[in-house]
This record gives structure tokens, sequence and C-alpha cells, in this order.
């Protein structure tokens, strides 16, 4: 099966620190892959690279076999709008906006009409079981409220790939919990493939495979959930 | 376009969206742009009520004509109260159709008076009481706005059926053209050098007041770039939110001026008042004010955003920002300084309009390298610094991050202070030029009561009052007319005890039969004792009679003469005979008592146009001094309310950067910081780049006023004690307004505040 998203022999140094040295990362069509490890060992680094957010210093990384590093500023934000979904630990809800209007917006800022965006934008809001605060704004929610209306708006555009870094980090084990299967649900039903940055086993345990990341290298361990 | 439009559309949303915190933020742009528009409008409406005044005095400018039938007698009359000039006229009718002066309903009848609203009010209250007595008149109407020249005048005009038609001035209607005043080319370079210097800084507050809360709106921004706005959207969202904020504040400025305007005729500012008609933008500073104001609200919006890319990760890191540049801020300063050093002594040559646009541009530049390099010098500065008490490292760490903000804070008072520093170097320099003769105030234990074309009557009468209302002791009578030199060339000639001769000037020795000379300084020269000349019989005739110069006549150059002329006791008169009608009594007067004068003025205001009062050696100021005094007063006023403008913005953009910053300030305080560490921290975040400011100013400020000093060809002066006084002013100013940021310091900082973030 050839892979959707493929990193190889990532180098990235902030300044005098190397962050990333040689990491690299295959992803298939609709699996869940975990990216493990200690804190400051680059796994969001790697997440950043594998999502165009970050370019690496050398090493490619592939999206259906076009290189992101040769993409255009504006080719890399259509992907990140079109094939790309995103859910952070927080601070990723616009905090000015809904958030029904927040799940909308990806879909608004690729020109769909609003009335027709914020339809698809309420029923992954019920989907996520968080319509009752689609007309409020995310300061006025509870933390595992927002993340579920972040993870709405990531699947809301059926992107290909989620992109998910301490998507837990924030939230109490039961809301963490529910989160978690709200977001892997969702995406297998989707298709779309998730890279979870996590260091919480217990989170990891929702993954098909983990990927361990450690002092900017990356160790592959495949085994069948 | 549509994408645009929508983009535009969704950066308003944003800025609206966001509840209380937004609306504050809204709120605290708009009335920052606010009070710039509505400085700007109330400086675009100078054109307007400069025409305006042309125009009044144009509709009140008489036109005369001899034997005219129907001509109205007008004879003009000026009295003082307290200091303060008040003008008007006495009139009478020789026909019903004679002319109405602008601004009356009717003539006024024998013993009737018209009165401007400032001058009944003002004998209306308690302070015009005194004033009373001088206006006995039947008031039958007030002088309407076509009759003043502005709405604090004090004026009158009075029905009078005794005036003398042959010095009155036969007026055949109103509407002549006003006596055109050239304009000296220094004071030119003075309102070029004050418009930049007063209206740069408005527009510097305009722009940083869109850079408000710019920290919150760049992570904003970053959310939109992780869901996939690309970096040209994310700019024209940005500037969807910069356009709402300056249009609010076009709003906001626009009612602001539109309010203030309403009792603009109640305000009086350093003597200058103007109607509320007047007080009208003029269209094309208007059109220019409201495409100008979101054009620069989103350029400076845009153009900020170049330095901090709006980053997908601006959400979950906030990196150090990348070191500022220096190259191409200093660009505008080399640019502006070129500009100026090329009109190096420009004002002697043809100072044409390309010589003024050249001088315009190079002050803009050079005021406009103030804000874009003080964000540089308080990052190089800050950069350097190191750890103290924890005051001082809150603050040192808080400006090592981030130090736009606070720049931006004191760019303005920094270009405020520069300009200011022009001004005034450019202002001494047209002091020196211009006002060489600004009118001296003379003897204020004297006072000159003068009688007009009197007769023996009127002579006798005013000599009766002044005996009862001060007593013989108190009064010297001097009598006085004209030597003619040539054709419109005179002298004046006194005559008089010594002592009356002395209020004239100095003489340390004086007894019956002397004479004494004092030559007008740059005037004609003085005929030499002995020569034979012409003594006029009345000071306005050109026959005379033919007289010889005393050759004992002593010439006096002693510095505070108030009168120049020849001064003769009785003796030195010979065989010359003055006419006792042309009399000048001088009255003694307790300098520290003004009412004694105003008791004088009204004991002989029966008299009225008859007789007109003066201290001795009281010099009018010439037309150009006039000018000047009406430029300085003007530019003095626009100063003020500068000042006004600097202190409002940054009181707004201090109070703004407490709101965006209460967060840390909270978790700070509820971690056991000390409110008083907080509060110093604070102080030093704005004391440290102020500091820096002033020193921008003074040098930019002190660099400029040396080159507009020497497109004059004169020596580049600075007056220290100004720049001083100036420097000192601003930074009390900024740490006033720091200090009153405190309040707002408490409630983020309070135990409530932490809860609530």
């Amino acid at each position: 099966m050839t892979a959707i998203l493929e990193a190889v022999d990532l180098h990235k140094s902030f300044g005098p620190t190397p962050a990333l040295d040689g990491a690299g990362l295959s992803l298939h069509a609709g699996e869940v892959v975990a990216v493990m490890g200690p804190s400051g060992s680059g796994k969001s680094t790697l997440l950043h690279c594998l999502a165009g957010i970050l370019t690496p210093d050398t090493g490619t990384v592939r999206y259906r076999d076009a290189l992101l590093s040769s993409m255009s500023d504006t080719r890399r934000s259509d992907l990140r709008r079109t094939d790309f979904g995103f859910v952070f630990q927080f601070g990723q809800l616009v905090p000015e906006l809904s958030c029904l209007e927040n799940v909308a917006l990806p879909l608004r800022l690729g020109g769909v009409k609003r009335r027709a965006a914020e339809a698809r934008a309420r029923e992954w809001l019920e989907r996520l079981e968080v319509a009752d605060v689609a007309a409020k704004r995310p300061g006025e929610t509870s933390g595992g409220q927002g993340q579920r209306v972040a993870v709405a708006r990531a699947l809301v555009t059926g992107p290909r790939v989620v992109f998910a870094d301490e998507p837990t980090g924030a939230l109490d084990s039961l809301n963490g919990e529910r989160v978690m299967q709200l977001l892997v649900t969702a995406a297998r039903d989707t298709n779309a493939a998730v890279v979870l940055v996590t260091h919480e086993p217990r989170v990891a345990a929702y993954s098909d495979r983990e990927v361990v990341v450690r002092d900017g290298r990356s160790r592959e361990t495949e085994f069948a959930r | 376009m549509k994408s645009w439009t929508s983009d535009l559309l969704l950066g308003v949303r944003l800025a609206l969206g966001g509840g209380r915190t937004s609306w504050a933020r809204l709120a605290l742009t708009a009335v920052g742009i606010g009070i710039g528009v509505a400085l700007l409008l109330t400086a675009s409406s100078v054109p307007t009520i400069l025409s305006a005044r042309d125009r009044h005095q144009a509709e009140n400018q008489p036109i005369t004509g001899e034997n005219t039938p129907r001509a109205l007698l007008e004879t003009p009359w000026v009295t003082e109260y307290r200091g303060t000039p008040i003008s008007g006229s006495f009139v009478e009718a020789t026909s019903p159709t004679s002319p109405v002066p602008p601004g009356l309903t009717r003539l006024p009848g024998d013993g009737e008076i018209f009165l401007s609203p400032a001058l009944a009010a003002l004998l209306a209250s308690p302070e015009g009481a005194l004033l009373r007595d001088r206006f006995p008149q039947q008031v039958v109407g007030k002088i309407t706005e076509p009759g003043l020249m502005a709405p604090n005048d004090l004026r009158f005009v009075a029905g009078d059926s005794s005036l003398d038609p042959s010095s009155a001035t036969s007026v055949t209607g109103y509407g002549g053209q006003p006596d055109e005043i050239a304009q000296d080319p220094v004071l030119t370079l003075l309102i070029m050098v004050g418009m930049v210097a007063l209206l740069f800084p408005v527009l510097v507050f305009v722009g940083v007041s869109t850079r408000l809360a710019a920290a919150q709106r760049d992570r904003r921004l970053s959310a939109l770039r992780l869901v996939g706005a690309g970096a040209h959207r994310v700019r024209r969202i940005a500037a969807g939110e910069s356009l709402l904020g300056a249009l609010a504040g076009l709003a906001t400025g626009t009612a602001l001026f539109l309010v203030a305007r309403r009792f603009v005729e109640h305000v009086e500012l350093l003597g200058l008042s103007v109607f509320v008609g007047d007080l009208t933008p003029a269209v094309a500073p208007t059109v220019l004010l409201v495409v100008l104001v979101p054009v620069l609200a989103v350029a400076t919006s845009l153009i900020a955003m170049r330095r901090t890319v709006i980053e997908p990760l601006g959400v979950v890191r906030q990196t150090k920002p990348t070191r500022r540049v220096l190259w191409w801020r200093v660009i505008p300063l080399i640019l502006g300084v070129t500009a100026l050093v090329t009109q190096d002594g420009a004002l002697y040559g043809s100072f044409g309009t390309t010589a003024q646009v050249i001088v315009v541009a190079g002050l803009t530049l050079t005021l406009l390298s103030i804000p874009l390099l003080l964000p540089w010098l308080v990052e190089r500065a800050v950069s350097r610094l190191n750890v103290g008490p924890p005051s001082w490292q809150l603050a040192i760490r808080r400006l090592q991050l981030e130090s736009g903000t606070a720049a931006r804070v004191v760019a303005g008072v920094a270009v405020v202070l520069a300009g200011a520093i022009a001004l005034q170097s450019i202002m001494l320099s047209a002091q020196s030029r211009v006002a060489q003769s600004p009118g001296t105030a003379g003897d204020r234990s004297h006072l000159a009561v003068h009688l007009n074309n009197g007769t023996p009557d009127t002579a006798a009468t005013l000599l009766g009052i002044l005996d009862r209302t001060v007593g013989k002791d108190n009064l010297l009578t001097l009598r006085s007319t004209s030597i003619v030199v040539a054709k419109n060339q005179f002298h004046s000639l006194y005559t008089g005890t010594c002592d009356a001769l002395r209020t004239l000037g100095e003489l340390p020795s004086c007894q019956d039969g002397d004479a004494f000379q004092i030559p007008e300084q740059g005037g004609s020269p003085f005929p030499a004792a002995g020569t034979e000349v012409t003594v006029t019989t009345t000071p306005q005739s050109l026959e005379g009679t033919t007289w010889t110069i005393p050759r004992n006549t002593i010439v006096r150059h002693a510095e505070h003469n108030y009168s120049s002329g020849l001064l003769l006791t009785p003796q030195a008169l010979g065989t010359l005979e003055i006419a006792p009608t042309s009399i000048t009594v001088v009255v003694t007067v307790d300098p520290s008592n003004q009412d004694t004068a105003e008791q004088v003025r009204n004991a002989t205001a029966p008299l009225t146009w008859r007789t007109h009062t003066s201290y001795e050696g009281d010099l009018p100021p010439t037309n150009q001094a006039k000018q000047f005094a009406s430029i300085r007063k003007a530019l003095l006023a626009g100063s003020l309310l500068t000042l006004v403008l600097a202190s409002a913005s940054l009181l707004v953009l201090a109070l703004e950067q407490v709101r965006e910053r209460r967060r840390p300030l909270a978790v700070l305080a509820a971690t056991g910081v000390p409110k008083s560490t907080l509060a110093t921290s604070l102080l030093l975040q704005n004391a440290l780049p102020l500091l820096l400011a002033l020193a921008t100013g003074v040098a930019v400020g002190g660099e400029t006023a040396s080159l507009l000093v020497r497109i004059t060809a004169e020596p580049p002066t600075l007056d220290w004690a100004g720049i001083a006084i100036m420097t000192t002013a601003a930074a009390l100013l900024t740490l006033a307004v720091t200090a009153l940021t405190l309040p707002s310091l408490n409630r983020a900082t309070a135990a409530t505040g932490l809860r609530a973030e």
C-alpha cells in the first residue's frame, strides 16, 4: 500500500538547538499513528514538518507524491484547508467567533456559502455531542467541549490527514477518553488518517501503530491492536 | 473582488465578535483615532475660518465718498477695559436711506446703542460693573454675526447726532476691499512648519492607535492560518479589522467634532474664538481625511504585519520576534535632512512653491524618522540591559521580549517634542526678523487723555471733568502739533511744563526755556537746531507758520523715552502759538490699581468720540508684528490641542497595554508579587523607552530646527531653556499618564482578576 504522507531523514534546528536529527514517518490512508516520546524529543516539530507548517532544513516530506517543501505558501495553506485538519492542546479556535462559526470557518474560507457551511458544521457538532454550545464562544465552553469543537472543525472539510498534538493534554481523563473516542471514530468513518502526538500511553492506545521520537530521531514500532 | 469583500467582512466580524473584549478594544481604537480625526477636522476648518474672517472684514469695510447726500457719518472709537480693547463707532444718518452697518437691524438713533453679544454679556456681568458708566446709551439691539469678526468681539455701534461732519467719515455703503498685507516669507515658513509640526503627530497617533492589541490579533490571525487561510488572505482579513477601527474612529471623531463645535462660540483659546458656522471643514481636506485615515490604518496594519509574518504556529508558540533592521529606517531621515539642506538660505532667494514643497516634505520625512527609528533604538538599548531588582527585571525582560508596543506609545510624544522644538526655533527667528516692532507698553502710571478736534469748550469741559475726578495735582497738560519736514513727513512737537514733558521722556535736568529733541528710532532725520521749519496750526493740516528750532535744543538718546519729537517748555516756544484745542491731559494714576484708569475713562465718556485715552509711550505694533502675533497665538492654540491629543492618546495606549497584559499581571499578583513591584515595572516599561524617545525627539528636533533656521539665512541658535522645559513637560506628561493607568492595573491584579482570566 502506498503512503499518502511520507517524511524521510528530516533535520530541523532552531538556532543552535537541533530538534530533528534524521526523523522520518510514513502514513497510510485511514490509519492512526501515535508519535510518542519525552518532552523536547522533537515529536511536535515532526508533526509541524509533516503538516507543512514548518519547513525542514534538510530531508523531504511528500504528500501524495508532491513535495511539501517545494509548494508555495498559498498551496500549503490550501492544503491545510482542504486535506489536513488540526487539533491542538488549546488555542486553535478563534475566540471572537462562536463554536458554530469556528467549525464552519474552513468551509467558508474554501468558498462554501454561509448557510451551507453552518449546516454542515452543525451536523459535526451534533456528531461530536456539542450541538448545545453552537452559539457560544470558545471562552464560554468547558475544556472538553472546546476540544470536541476543535475536532469537529478539523474534520468538517473531510480531510485526508488529521494532525492532533496532545489533544487531551488539557483535559481530565474522562473527557480525554471521550474526545479520543469521538476523534478516532469520526476519522475512521471518513477514512482520514490521524497523526497523534502524545506522551500518554492511554491516548496512544487508540492508534494502529506507534512511532517513538527521541533526540530528534524516530523509531517505528508496529504492532497489531 | 468577491473574495476581497468576504475577507474584509470576516475581518470586521472578527473585530466585532469577541464580546466585551472585542468591543473594549474597538472602543479604545475608535477613541484613539477619533481624537486625532476631531483635531484634523478642526485643522481642516482653518481655511474656512480664515476665508470667513476675510469675508467678514470685507463686508464690514466702509465705502466712503464725499458730498454724498445719503451718507452715514461715522466716527470710530476705541476704548479699553482692564487691558481689553473695545471698539466701535458713533454714527449719524444724514438721510432715512443712509446705509446700515452689517449686523444691525436699523441705525441707532441719538442716545441708542447696538452691542455685540460679548460686550452685552460683559456689561451685564459683575466683572463689567465698572464699564457700565461708559455706555449709558439705551441698548436697542445686538450686533449679529455679519457685523463681527469673532464671537468674543467687544463691539458697539452708537447713534450720536453731534458728529463733526468735517472729521467724520462719510460712508455710502459697506463691502469694500480689506487691506492686503504682504506676508513675510519667514511667516510663511512659520505657518508651514507649524502645520507639519502640529498635524504630523496627529497622524502618528492615528497610525499607532490602529496597532492596539496587536499581539492578540496576531494570535487570532495565526489560528486562521492554521485552518488554511493564505498569507495574502490573512492580510486582507487584518485589513478588514483595521478598516473597521478606522471607520469607527472616523465616526467617533466626527461625532466629537460635531459635539464640540456646538460649544465653540463659548470657548476662547488664547483670545481666539470662532463662529459655529465658520468652524466648517473645507471639502478638499475633509475628503482627504476620510480617505487618508482608513488608508493609513490599513497600510500601518499591513506594514506591521510584514514583520509579524503571521504563521500558523503563532497559536501554540510565541517565539521571540526577529530583530529589527536599521538600514531602511534611516532613509526618511537622510532624505529629509538632504531636502532641508538644499534649501539653505532659500528664504532670501525665491521662496516659491517648489521650495515650500521641499521644506514641507523634508520636515515631514525628518519627523517620520522618529516613529521608525525608535522601535529599533529601544530594542537595541534594552537588549544590552541587565537584571536588577524584581520590578526592573520584569520590565527589562518584558521589553527584551517585545518592546514594539512601548516604543509605539512614546513615539508620538517624541514627534510632538521634535515638532515643538522646530516650531519654537522658527518662531524665535521670526520674532527677531518680523516682530522687531511688536508695540511697546508705555508708562502705566501716566494715562494720557487726548482731545480729538476739540473746541475751546470741549477742552474746558475735559479739564473740568478730570479736575473733579482725580484732582488738579494729578493733571499735567501738554499741547501738541506737528513740524512738516516734507510731504507726508511729520515730526511731533509737544509743549508743556518740565513735569509734563517728563511723561514723554527722561529729562534729568529741565527748566523753563529748555528744548529737547528725541529722535525716532529708524525714523527720518530730525531738522537740526536753528533750522527754519513749518509748524502746522492743527495736527492734520499741512498749512502752518514758519518757525526756527531753538538753538539750545538738547538731543536726548535715553533708552526709556516713550515718545519722539520736539519737546518744548513754554518759554522755548518764543512767538509760536499752538491752538489750545490740541491738548493732551496726562493723568497720574496708580499703576497697581487698574480701576483708577477705568474711572478716568468713565469720567471722560460723556465726551464720547472727542477723546481717546492711552498710556504714555504705548506704541502700536506694526502690521507684520500683528500678523506674527496672530500666527503665534494660533500655533500656540494648536500646540495646546496637540498636547491634549497626545495625552489622551497616550492614556488610551497605556490602558490598552495593561488590558493586553492583564493575564500575566493577574498571575504574578496571585503568586504574591506586590502591586508596588508591578506598578514600578509598568512605570519602567514606559520610562525607559520614554528616555530614549526624549533623546531622539531632542536630537531630531534640534537638528531640524538648525536646518530650518538656516533656511532663513540666520545663524542656527537653539533655545535650550525652551527645549529643557518642553522635554520635562513631555516626560511629566508620560509619567502622569502612566500613573493614571494604576487603577486599571489594580483591577487587573485584584483577586477576582485572576479568576476572570
